[in-house]
């Protein structure tokens, strides 16, 4: 009897170096269900998902509303990964260092390819994750600097809708912007 | 599949990217080769608040009102912004500048400079830039006392020469005398821009 007085004791005390989120969140540790375009549903806690304004805003206008909240522009892919940066911008919150903040901003960005970026843009962006959709574009810039056009192109997966003619005067008016361009 | 979604994506969040690539032209130049929507965009949204924020005061004497617009566009104008550096300083000439009565800008030092050393292009930043100016005098007027120079000689000789026959000039001396002030020896100073342009003319000659 005394011993299973204790366990729950312990299991509380090893549960707490997870930082102070789950006592924050502990009052509202509330878990939405959010279904994506492709009819995937992550359920995420209330926490994580007030960091997506659009949900959010969901919420102010139907705050007694417990149904899935449909995101149909959301893939499942990109949006699997803007829960995880919004899991690490959170303890950031509560403990505030720019540096921290950075390091581990750059540390995301830097692991994911360029296609993972391009696709969590319009995810950030529809979700209007400010934070998110800065270091996502900062990255952007970073990888397309310096490189040649048709590396944006395939950077960004689009098509070239010049013809030849329009292509070669553009970049005849251009021609000085093509010098020392970085190797693809 | 991402093709469809960049293309989707709002010209705000295309613009913020771009808006990351300001610091070398080159990035705008090349984007806008990429494909029609990056041209328009660059065109008409970058380029222009560029030019805005970098040159406002040539854009306002180029457009009387915002909505006409000149030969070549914005791109015409930005490329002109890129390659010439000192339009960003456009009109700042101009109101240290007192049209010619050769106050502000110091005549008298920049004669000196460009008699001390005629093969150094000193002049356009001698123009823009008052303060530099001096300092470049000073450090030239030590180099003609340390070492021998031909125009010195040419100078002083004309100096000398001026001063001799300076009866007849006096009268202009002594109206130059109040718009010089600030010099130890005044008289000395007039009479040496009044003979600047004789000695400009030895100093060519024998340089020829």
């Amino acid at each position: 009897m005394s011993s299973s007085a204790e366990n729950p004791t312990l299991t509380t005390e090893i549960t707490k170096p997870s930082t102070e989120i789950a006592t924050e969140t502990a009052q509202s540790a509330k878990k939405i269900n959010l279904k994506t375009s492709d009819d995937q549903i992550f359920e995420v806690e209330e926490s994580v998902a007030m960091e997506f304004a659009t949900v959010k805003s969901f919420f102010e206008d139907a705050p007694s509303s417990t149904d899935t909240v449909p995101l149909p522009n959301v893939p499942a892919k990109p949006f699997s990964q803007v829960i995880e940066f919004c899991k690490e911008q959170i303890k950031f919150k509560a403990n505030p260092d720019e540096t921290e903040k950075k390091k581990s901003n750059s540390e995301f960005v830097k692991e994911k390819t360029n296609e993972d970026l391009v696709e969590m843009i319009p995810v950030a962006n529809y979700l209007e994750i400010k934070d998110l959709l800065d270091v996502l574009n900062q990255a952007v810039a970073d990888r397309i600097q310096n490189r040649s056009v048709e590396y944006v192109r395939s950077f960004f997966g689009i098509d070239n809708d010049f013809t030849s003619e329009e292509e070669a005067l553009l970049r005849e008016e251009h021609a000085w912007a093509f010098e020392d361009v970085d190797e693809d | 599949m991402t093709a469809a979604i960049f293309s989707k994506l709002s010209d705000d969040v295309v613009l913020n990217i771009f808006s990351k690539l300001e610091d070398d032209p080159r990035n705008w130049a090349r984007l806008a080769c990429v494909c029609s929507k990056f041209t328009s965009l660059i065109r008409h949204v970058c380029w222009k608040s560029k030019c805005n924020e970098t040159i406002p005061s040539v854009v306002t004497d180029l457009l009387p009102s915002p909505d006409s617009s000149f030969p070549g566009g914005w791109s015409a104008l930005y490329k002109l912004a890129v390659c010439c550096p000192g339009l960003q300083h456009a009109g700042v000439l101009l109101e240290l500048s007192d049209f010619g009565l050769e106050r502000e800008l110091g005549p008298d030092d920049y004669f000196r400079i460009s008699k001390a050393t005629p093969s150094e292009p000193h002049l356009p930043q001698q123009a823009s830039d008052s303060c530099s100016n001096l300092e470049n005098c000073d450090s030239n007027l030590e180099n003609c006392d340390s070492s021998w120079s031909l125009f010195d000689d040419l100078y002083y000789d004309t100096l000398y020469n001026v001063s001799e026959s300076q009866d007849g000039a006096a009268a202009s001396c002594e109206a130059n005398e109040d718009v010089i002030g600030d010099n130890d020896d005044e008289s000395v100073d007039a009479v040496g821009k009044a003979g600047y342009d004789f000695s400009c003319k030895q100093e060519k000659e024998s340089l020829l």
